[in-house]
């Protein structure tokens, strides 16, 4: 064996290298010193335009618009940097200190440009560079703009620059400037609405004049994406609402398509975007940026009974035709709980309309926790929707187990009977009441709400429907008591006959140690629904409230011939 | 055998002092220091660098006899490790993070290839000499190769290959053998490209160019042909390279580190640089001469074959000769792996001089 082969292969190797060396630094070493004295690269970020984001019937609410950015570079204004930002200040009419700070907050190095006063107007950003000419030049950027303001905050969200994401990148000399959705939607589908950035890298000389090209990737632009979402839906819900802090939800039962989805208070995502106001939406106590229709959880009240209803009849604990007795007043080891009203003999269908608590206090110790619990998670208040927004929150259904655990406390009756009218330790979110309420609308399926319509001219597929395995007769009949609650003439939900819409639906008053919460859950037309309903009122006062609110809803869009 | 070693220190020593000046000048930027800290961790690298090589001389090299095939099960473990559990630097895994320290398994790989190789090819046998010390060794430099090249490091899983191939044609054994293998694997190589997918075509593509992306290899090679060329013959002068300092070069102190040593030095510098490298290369292979031992010499074949291998991949691609892969230069690079596994195949070359 050799060792004088690896020595020769070295001795080879060496000598190509030295070869090369050779040409480089002394064949080409003039050219290539000329090249590095005239070697300025301006690095010119290719900002991509985001898809846009249409309404179901092709309604833009979000989109790029060009805004115009005046930039410097740095080794172009070196020395006279202080008298070229003092005319600029005085050209546009803003002051010395904004230039300052933006030209220190988005310094990447001395041959890129550097912006120095975002989103001017135009025929200012021409002023500019007729009187500073070649000391600044003028950048057209896509900036996000949401036409709505208010109206889609919760479902859109908003993007930012990715400067945090890319902050590795920023010492390779690209701009970080690619915008990343923060939330909702722009979150969410970002994979189909980014789209590339393109850089192009350009040689200059000492004088800035243009040597060489040495290469380019051309910016891709993003998908554009349809949703389910109505904007004239949307308007009715967001103007419905008034001044109630809350959520409404109008979804198709079957398909789980999402009409209308508002949380308020609500905030204007070009806040954002320009960098206005944020401090104050932040700050907001009634905290705006919360989606109160997926994120926050609440007691669910009463609208809980349609489900310890199903639980009773598949349990066989009870029959539609059982009966008990409401006095108004019913104790349990001591503590007495009472009823809104006395109601005397009731069955299942008078307990609906009524909302009788005495019902279904009784019911649900005969039930037992366990079974409650049982029937709370087959209807999917135990966990996430998984709708297409980003950081949905997922019910509590509380069990003997959890509060043990949690609570460091045994299970007591009266924890049974607090379950059982949906108030106590359970806590639902509105998506998942809009979603628990179609199932009685589709005859006991679980649907998946959801906002994405179509990407591009591509239809989305959505998942299939998950059925609850609940016998049709359950659900026929806990259906028939929605709708009394609707029909006669003392059903909570009265009020909502009127509309001749016919509507099915439960009330939910939910105590809280503030004002009660309000709810109506419901859907309609009763015998082919189309469209099912949550509406949602934090600090409500009461379910009255979230009825007043679901008419007014509903007779608007009615009147605009929507449904 | 004494003056080998002292040789090979001295040239070492002024490597390491060559390294820390280098790192120094690549971590100013327009006449700022910048990342100190990287300057402070290559110190203490060579520091413990030399704890190592002194202790690991040591310690028999008959040991690693036995001990490669349970080094080459380690190796594919935690290159297995690495993929599910790694962190993810720039679109690849390579490095465990332990206690705030960078473990990058595929520099361990590189040392495991060359016991196993020398373990296999020394390994005396008389029957099936084809498939014992050729198919067999091979196969498992193979699979280790994948795995690094899935990480994706495309540069040290075609050293791995290299190696085998190399130390093979050194070898005692029939050339026709290892020809057998190339001659199959450069055939294979072409149709293989057409099994791949289009991405995975334009994946391969990036790893040929990692630190480029997104613009092509025009940049990093073109920054780092005008940084050594305008060094010409005598070279700028120690902080005056103006082309590393205005940070026209991605993982200067890494990677391109020859750059640096090329504007400041000129070619005079980089053919002293190539005279040191020769003496460490030439007096490890001068050792062989003395052992008796196969076991020892494929061992010392096989460091001097990855040293230069490493010095010829990172030179010539840092000139435009070769494609860009991301391979450090031997003890002049940053990097703690890289370092520590030079200075441990040096201990073990110190202790194969002494027996």
């Amino acid at each position: 064996m050799g060792s004088r082969l690896t020595v020769r292969v070295i001795i080879g190797g060496f000598l190509i290298i030295i070869f090369g060396l050779f040409y480089l630094q002394v064949v080409r070493g003039n050219y290539y010193l000329r090249r590095a004295k005239s070697n300025y690269v301006k690095i010119i970020n290719l900002p991509s335009i985001r898809g846009s984001i249409f309404d179901r019937r092709g309604i833009l609410i979000a989109q790029d618009k060009p805004i115009f950015n005046i930039a410097v570079i740095p080794y172009q204004i070196e020395g006279k940097k202080e008298f070229i930002f003092e005319r600029l200040a005085e050209v546009a009419d803003v002051d010395k200190e904004i230039i300052t700070i933006n030209y220190q907050k988005n310094f990447q190095n001395v041959f890129s440009p550097v912006e120095v006063l975002i989103d001017v107007d135009k025929s200012k950003a021409l002023k500019i560079k007729e009187v500073l000419q070649d000391n600044v030049l003028i950048r057209i950027i896509p900036q996000r703009y949401y036409p709505f303001s208010y109206l889609y905050s919760h479902v859109l969200g908003y993007v930012k620059k990715a400067e945090v994401i890319y902050r590795d990148i920023k010492r390779y000399g690209y701009s970080p400037s690619q915008r990343v959705g923060i939330n909702g939607i722009e979150r969410f589908y970002d994979h189909f609405l980014r789209g590339e950035d393109g850089v192009e890298l350009i040689e200059v000389d000492s004088r800035g004049q243009v040597m060489g090209f040495l290469g380019k990737r051309s910016k891709r632009k993003g998908s554009d994406i349809y949703l389910t979402v109505d904007t004239r839906f949307q308007k009715i819900a967001y103007q419905s609402l008034g001044n109630f802090r809350g959520a409404i939800i109008i979804m198709s039962p079957h398909t789980g398509e999402i009409f209308s989805l508002v949380s308020k208070p609500s905030f204007d995502p070009n806040s954002f975007i320009e960098g206005k106001d944020v401090e104050y939406i932040l700050k907001d106590r009634r905290n705006p940026l919360i989606n109160r229709a997926i994120q926050a959880r609440y007691p669910p009240g009463s609208v809980f009974k349609s489900i310890v209803a199903v639980a009773g009849l598949e349990e066989k604990v009870i029959n539609p035709h059982t009966t008990f007795f409401c006095s108004g007043k019913f104790t349990l080891a001591d503590t007495e709980f009472s009823c809104w009203r006395r109601h005397n003999q009731e069955d299942l269908y008078d307990a609906l309309a009524h909302s009788c608590n005495i019902y279904f206090y009784n019911l649900g110790l005969r039930l037992k926790v366990e079974r409650i619990a049982k029937w709370a998670k087959i209807f999917g208040l135990d966990r996430k929707t998984r709708i297409d927004l980003p950081f949905e929150g997922k019910g509590l259904v509380p069990t003997r187990i959890w509060k043990r655990k949690v609570k460091k406390r045994e299970w007591y009756g009266g924890d049974t009977v607090n379950l059982s009218i949906g108030q106590g330790y359970i806590e639902v979110t509105p998506i998942e009441v809009v979603v628990f309420i179609s199932a009685f609308a589709n005859q006991g399926y679980l649907v998946w709400p959801h906002l994405l319509k179509k990407v591009e001219e591509t239809n989305f597929v959505p998942e299939k429907k998950l059925s609850l395995g609940v016998s049709k007769k359950s659900i026929e009949v806990v259906r028939e008591g929605l709708r009394e609650a609707v029909t006669r003439e003392d059903g909570t939900a009265h009020l909502l006959s009127f509309l001749g819409l016919n509507i099915a639906g439960k009330t939910g008053t939910a105590q809280t140690r503030g004002k009660a919460h309000g709810w109506f859950a419901g859907f309609f037309p009763y015998q082919n629904p189309k469209y099912s309903v949550c509406v949602f009122l934090e600090n409500g006062g009461s379910s009255y409230q979230a009825v007043k609110v679901t008419y007014q809803l509903l007779k608007r869009l009615r009147e605009e011939n929507l449904i | 055998m004494s003056r080998i070693r002292l040789v090979i220190v001295i040239c070492i020593v002024t490597l390491n002092v060559w390294s820390i000046l280098s790192l120094y000048s690549s971590l100013h930027q327009a006449g700022e220091f910048t990342n100190e800290h990287i300057l402070y961790r290559q110190i203490a690298w060579i520091t413990i660098g030399w704890v190592v090589l002194f202790s690991f001389s040591f310690v028999n090299y008959r040991l690693y006899f036995d001990l490669s095939i349970f080094l080459y099960i380690l190796n594919l473990a935690l290159l297995i490790g690495v993929k599910l559990l790694g962190r993810e630097v720039m679109g690849a895994r390579r490095w465990f993070s332990f206690l705030g320290v960078n473990f990058q398994p595929s520099e361990f790989s590189k040392v495991v290839t060359v016991l196993i190789l020398a373990r296999f090819f020394s390994q005396s046998s008389d029957k099936n000499i084809f498939t014992k010390k050729v198919l067999f060794p091979l196969g498992l430099v193979l699979l280790s190769s994948f795995l690094i090249f899935k990480q994706p490091d495309l540069g040290t899983a075609l050293i791995c290959i290299f190696l085998f191939f190399l130390m093979g044609f050194s070898s005692s054994i029939k050339k026709k053998y290892f020809t057998l293998c190339l001659i199959t694997g450069l055939l294979i190589t072409p149709l293989g490209w057409h099994f791949l997918k289009d991405y995975q075509k334009k994946r391969l593509l990036v790893f040929l160019n990692p630190n480029c992306e997104p613009l092509g290899a025009g940049y990093t090679i073109l920054q780092s042909k005008i940084a050594i060329g305008s060094g010409k013959i005598i070279g700028k002068g120690f902080l005056s390279g103006t082309q590393n300092q205005f940070n026209f070069l991605p993982e200067r102190h890494t990677d391109f580190i020859f750059t640096v040593v090329a504007e400041e030095w000129g070619l005079v510098g980089s053919l002293f640089l190539l005279i040191i490298y020769y003496l460490i290369l030439k007096n490890i292979l001068a050792i062989t001469k003395e052992v008796k031992d196969d076991f020892g010499r494929y061992i010392l074949i096989g460091t001097a074959y990855l040293f230069f291998l490493h010095i010829f991949i990172n030179i010539g691609m840092s000139i435009g000769m070769l494609p860009i892969v991301g391979l450090p230069l031997v003890f002049l690079s940053y990097g703690g792996t890289h370092l520590f596994f030079n200075f441990f195949l040096l201990g073990v070359v110190f202790n194969i001089s002494k027996q």
